[in-house]
């Protein structure tokens, strides 16, 4: 038997034990609590980055631009009255200087080397009769030197899956998701919609060698007013993926005109899942949104706040 | 509260481990002996107290104040020893260590009893079961009220004064056998 003193002992020791567990699994918490917050950070950012396209082969020579930090990207529409409708993708880099440098994805060559602010509008720049580089990306020459800021929405979420038919020739469709984002968004002259447009001829799908078809596509729909965009993806095993991507707006998406030759199913950019957010419906077709909603909606817990702080952001940007 | 509660509110609110170390010296052996009435083996009852010790140094629970700090103290020691006996409840109850460990236990109560009467009952005690056990240790041994054994106990007034009334009978009748005077009981 022991006495109280061997008794005291054991117990002060135990109890010793006790503390220096407690603090070493506090810190284990600690630790396993910022890594893990570092994990979802360095996600939000790769997933935001991967939308904006940084990874893309056209990005190449922002990325490499030395000390270039993104700070911010946006899309700009030509004002009213313009004869012709186009758009603007401009990012905006802070370069290794303090001056601010932007940048116009489509026109990098326009670039002065000193790192002063160009701004123009996108030329046609894929060549005649060859396969744009992988992850071009192509735009229509816009008609204005005064653009309008716009929002692009590329994703929506529909809860449903839906199976179509194919579009007989001169005729077209719009995917589930694309309406629903056109009920919600509606035909703000601000809102623009980032679409996909799938071209079929006699019911079947073009899926072989679709650049010609593409091509010629972009250039009848530049003529009617469309931003239209050649996209080139190639995903981790080399596979490469050619699109006919729309920037249009809501009007235009309902009144699309088809040529008699092509069916059309038209489905928005990207497919929304419910891992990307179930609080964010649309994004900034950049990713820059992305990032800065996913950051800020981040530091909120209750889902109430978090829809307040949307209701509140929308409100502002009205 | 007696003092076992200034030196317990000294170790919990200031850290002064002295407090502890009092505590510990004033209520270890009655607190063995106790949970050796529970548990029916004196080195397994020594590792309980200690266990209720450190207990009452890491998780620091606050007592309410109502009772002695001693029947606080053995409240937590009790459900030290039920929570003990729900794990090993496949172990039967009284072990060959128990045999082995007599001595042990004599040299506790020993120190703890000091006159001699009640340390021939308390021997005569092991044989009875152990509610029995408690309630007789408790009132004739802690000198607890009928009340503060209830309260140990988790049993109302009128069953401890119930269960002492047959732990007696069962005890004089114990004693009888090996020809104690229990007149005094």
């Amino acid at each position: 038997m022991k006495n109280y003193e061997e008794m005291a002992k054991d117990v002060l020791h135990r109890i010793g034990e006790y503390e220096e567990e407690k603090k070493n699994r506090r810190s284990h918490r600690a630790v396993a609590a910022g890594a893990a917050v570092s994990l979802c950070t360095v996600a939000v950012i790769g997933a935001g980055l991967w939308r904006s396209g940084a990874f893309a082969p056209e990005n190449t020579k922002l990325a490499a631009e030395p000390g270039a930090e993104i700070v911010g990207t946006d899309v700009t529409l030509p004002a009213e009255g313009d004869e012709l409708k186009a758009a603007v993708t401009t990012v905006t880099v802070a370069a290794a200087s303090t001056e601010a440098v932007v940048l116009t994805d489509i026109q990098q060559e326009a670039t002065d080397d000193n790192g002063s602010e160009v701004e123009g509008v996108c030329g046609n720049n894929y060549e005649e009769g060859k396969a744009p580089s992988d992850g071009t990306v192509t735009m229509q020459p816009a008609g204005s030197d005064e653009p309008v800021k716009g929002r692009i929405i590329y994703a929506y979420p529909t809860y449903t899956e839906a199976s179509y038919r194919s579009p007989e020739n001169g005729t077209f469709f719009l995917y589930r998701e694309v309406q629903g984002a056109l009920d919600e968004y509606g035909s703000d002259e601000n809102i623009i919609y980032y679409v996909i447009i799938d071209i079929f001829s006699d019911g079947h799908q073009i899926l072989d060698d679709p650049l010609a078809v593409y091509k010629a596509e972009s250039d009848r729909l530049f003529a009617l007013g469309y931003t239209s965009i050649i996209e080139t993806y190639t995903d981790q095993n080399g596979i490469s993926t050619t699109v006919l991507a729309l920037h249009a707006t809501a009007d235009q998406l309902r009144n699309y005109v088809p040529a008699e030759n092509y069916g059309y199913a038209i489905r928005m950019h990207d497919e929304w899942k419910p891992g990307m957010d179930q609080d964010v419906v649309s994004f900034n077709g950049t990713g820059k949104a992305v990032l800065d909603e996913a950051k800020e909606f981040s530091q909120f817990i209750d889902k109430d706040q978090r829809l307040e702080q949307r209701a509140s952001d929308i409100d502002t940007a009205e | 509260m007696d003092n076992g509660a200034s030196s317990y509110r000294r170790f919990r609110d200031n850290g002064d481990e002295s407090g502890l170390v009092e505590i510990i010296r004033d209520y270890k052996d009655g607190l063995i002996l106790y949970l050796a009435s529970i548990v029916g083996n004196i080195r397994t009852a020594e590792e309980l107290a200690e266990d209720t010790f450190v207990l009452l140094g890491t998780k620091k629970p606050r007592d309410k104040g109502k009772g002695s700090f001693r029947t606080w103290l053995y409240t937590i020691g009790r459900n030290v020893a039920i929570d003990h006996i729900r794990k090993y409840r496949k172990h039967s109850e009284v072990s060959i260590d128990d045999i082995e460990l007599v001595s042990e236990e004599e040299s506790v109560e020993a120190a703890y009893i000091r006159q001699e009467q009640k340390i021939t009952v308390h021997r005569a005690m092991r044989r009875l079961s152990p509610e029995y056990r408690q309630v007789l240790w408790l009132v004739y041994f802690e000198e607890l009220s009928s009340k503060e054994a209830a309260g140990i106990m988790k049993k109302t007034v009128r069953s401890v004064e119930s269960l002492l009334y047959r732990a007696k009978k069962s005890l004089r009748s114990q004693l009888e056998k090996e020809g104690f005077d229990y007149e005094k009981l």
